[in-house]
């Protein structure tokens, strides 16, 4: 019976020694994989800073990174753990307090949920989503705190207290409705997108000799969007190019940062591969952005030396066509 | 001492039905392995040993799962049922011993049958050259077999406390939830309300067997392995075996 007491007390201590080691070791916060990455990101702003977006810098916001239980926050030098802020996995710029912070899931998690996106092969194999991507990603949604913390985006100021009141129709619903769901509008902005990749196809195979012929199309191309806008409603209008404007800018920022992690072939497959590419919602105005930064950059190279965010990207071309023809 | 543990593996190994499952799992592994089954990332085919290897190893271990809920499910019942275990009683043996033995059995078997697996996933990986993975083969299959070893114990431990048909439905239940830990969590931060709310308690509830077998395929191929998933697979192993002793039946 002694022996009996002997091995149940033996049991008892192996296991809570088991548990003891399980919780400590479970305790020890954020991944060194996400704090590197968070490191080498905030290292990359001397590079970012030859984009020429004045007082843009990641360190001034604070960035957290959901693991699906906690945020950790990195800001001026610290990590620490807190309470969700936002119960959900989303890259975004939200308000916390009185100011604007980036929350983006961890890379384990934003994984996880690429590859669930991915379907059976995707669960199985991975996303290939990985550490460039995530840097990519910290610096999109910055740029968006950025936006949003400095600037009044088409002459309106958002406050962190207007993001967390409910909003009206919201950005994404304009685009399905008056864009998406209408053939006619959606068959001519498909046309607009093809000349646009054209023109950054131009631009990629650095075949710009000829920079009448990249004038053309960019013409054409503002000439087409013009008309289908006249056709569109004003708030869809409106919604079109705010999304362009604070969407392709990020996306911009992201792509320059994927390109000097992951070299030119990677960038391009990644980012000017699909310009053309159509889709539902506002995912395809990332795209139609990233083509007009990359034009501004050609045509009108000190394009950012004013930019603060008080008028669409098309203005800007349409400036630099109206002052060259 | 450990009489009643090798006559139920002597049972076992007279069973044919266990090497035609063993035989097909190591076919599906070996297929996943060899390029007849098509894996793609970004349409680029995944044919790098350095990446099939974790998926092979997750495969293997969902398979080997099954296989140790099947295994272990009807061992301890059907000693009740033939009425053996009076004899057992009779000899003075206690029942936790002969559900101890019971239960080790079937964790040999179960282990047993994994390993077969692990091995086939060795030789393709000393075909391919990785001569490193091989030297680590060792110590990589007892973390890869940690869970496994908990799915079986803890499939012993709800044979002894439910009907057989609800005590499979249990363990297959914990395995899979499980092996599908990540994809669970992802899930769980999609969705809302109920939905999340049952999500988390699941969560909560079922090991995270995933991450401890993942962790055999970050040590086998030479990178840094996550200590607490491996003392998680070692924890849920340990909570088998403690259910194991602790769960009494009616003598018969």
């Amino acid at each position: 019976m002694q022996k009996q007491v002997k091995g149940m007390i033996m049991t008892g201590v192996f296991g809570a020694g088991l548990l003891a080691a399980w919780l400590w070791t479970g305790n020890q916060g954020i991944s060194k994989e996400n704090q590197k990455i968070y490191e080498e990101a905030v290292s990359m702003q001397e590079e970012v800073d030859t984009l020429g977006f004045e007082g843009f810098c990641l360190s001034d916001y604070p960035v957290a990174m959901y693991d699906g239980t906690s945020d950790y926050v990195f800001y001026e030098g610290k990590t620490w753990k807190r309470p969700p802020v936002m119960e959900t996995f989303v890259g975004t710029a939200y308000p916390v307090d009185d100011h604007f912070e980036v929350i983006v899931p961890t890379l384990e998690q934003f994984e996880s949920l690429m590859s669930l996106a991915g379907g059976v092969e995707g669960m199985a194999a991975g996303s290939g989503y990985g550490a460039s991507e995530q840097k990519g990603t910290i610096w999109h949604e910055a740029f968006h705190a950025y936006q949003l913390t400095k600037f009044a985006v088409l002459g309106e100021k958002v406050t962190p207290e207007d993001m967390q009141g409910e909003g009206e129709k919201s950005e994404e619903e304009w685009i399905v409705t008056e864009v998406d769901e209408k053939p006619d509008i959606q068959r001519k902005l498909k046309g607009e997108m093809q000349l646009l990749e054209k023109a950054a196809d131009m631009l990629k195979n650095q075949d710009i000799s000829s920079i009448d012929g990249l004038r053309e199309i960019v013409l054409e191309y503002s000439e087409r969007r013009r008309q289908r806008m006249k056709e569109m409603q004003k708030s869809a209008r409106e919604a079109e190019i705010r999304c362009e404007l604070t969407e392709g800018t990020a996306y911009y920022v992201e792509a320059f940062v994927y390109r000097m992690e992951s070299g030119e072939q990677a960038y391009e497959e990644r980012y000017l591969d699909s310009l053309g590419t159509y889709e539902g919602g506002r995912g395809k105005y990332y795209r139609t952005g990233l083509a007009k930064c990359l034009l501004l950059d050609v045509l009108c190279p000190d394009w950012k030396e004013h930019f603060d965010f008080s008028k669409g990207l098309d203005e800007l071309l349409e400036e630099y066509l109206e002052v060259k023809i | 001492m450990l009489g009643i543990m090798k006559n139920s593996l002597k049972e076992r190994l007279r069973r044919k039905d266990i090497y035609v499952v063993m035989a097909l799992g190591l076919l599906l592994v070996l297929l996943c392995m060899s390029g007849t089954v098509t894996l793609s990332i970004d349409g680029i085919p995944v044919t790098d040993i350095r990446l099939l290897l974790p998926f092979v190893l997750n495969v293997a271990s969902v398979i080997g799962g099954g296989m140790a809920v099947a295994m272990s499910l009807g061992t301890i019942p059907n000693e009740y049922e033939r009425k053996t275990s009076h004899l057992v009683w009779m000899r003075g043996i206690s029942q936790w011993n002969y559900h101890g033995q019971l239960a080790l059995a079937n964790v040999i078997s179960s282990v047993a049958a994994l390993l077969v697996l692990y091995v086939g996933v060795m030789v393709f990986a000393e075909i391919k050259g990785e001569t490193e993975v091989l030297l680590r083969s060792i110590a990589g299959f007892l973390i890869f077999a940690a869970g496994t070893a908990g799915v079986s114990l803890f499939t012993s431990a709800m044979s002894l406390l439910l009907p057989k048909l609800a005590a499979g439905a249990v363990s297959a239940a914990v395995m899979l939830a499980g092996t599908m830990q990540p994809v669970l969590r992802t899930l769980s931060g999609i969705v809302s309300g109920v939905s999340r709310g049952i999500l988390k308690g699941i969560l909560a509830l079922t090991p995270d067997l995933y991450a401890a077998e993942a962790q055999a395929g970050e040590f086998l191929l030479g990178k840094q392995v996550d200590v607490h998933s491996i003392i998680g697979g070692f924890l849920f192993l340990y909570v088998g075996a403690v259910l194991i002793i602790i769960i009494r039946r009616k003598e018969a």
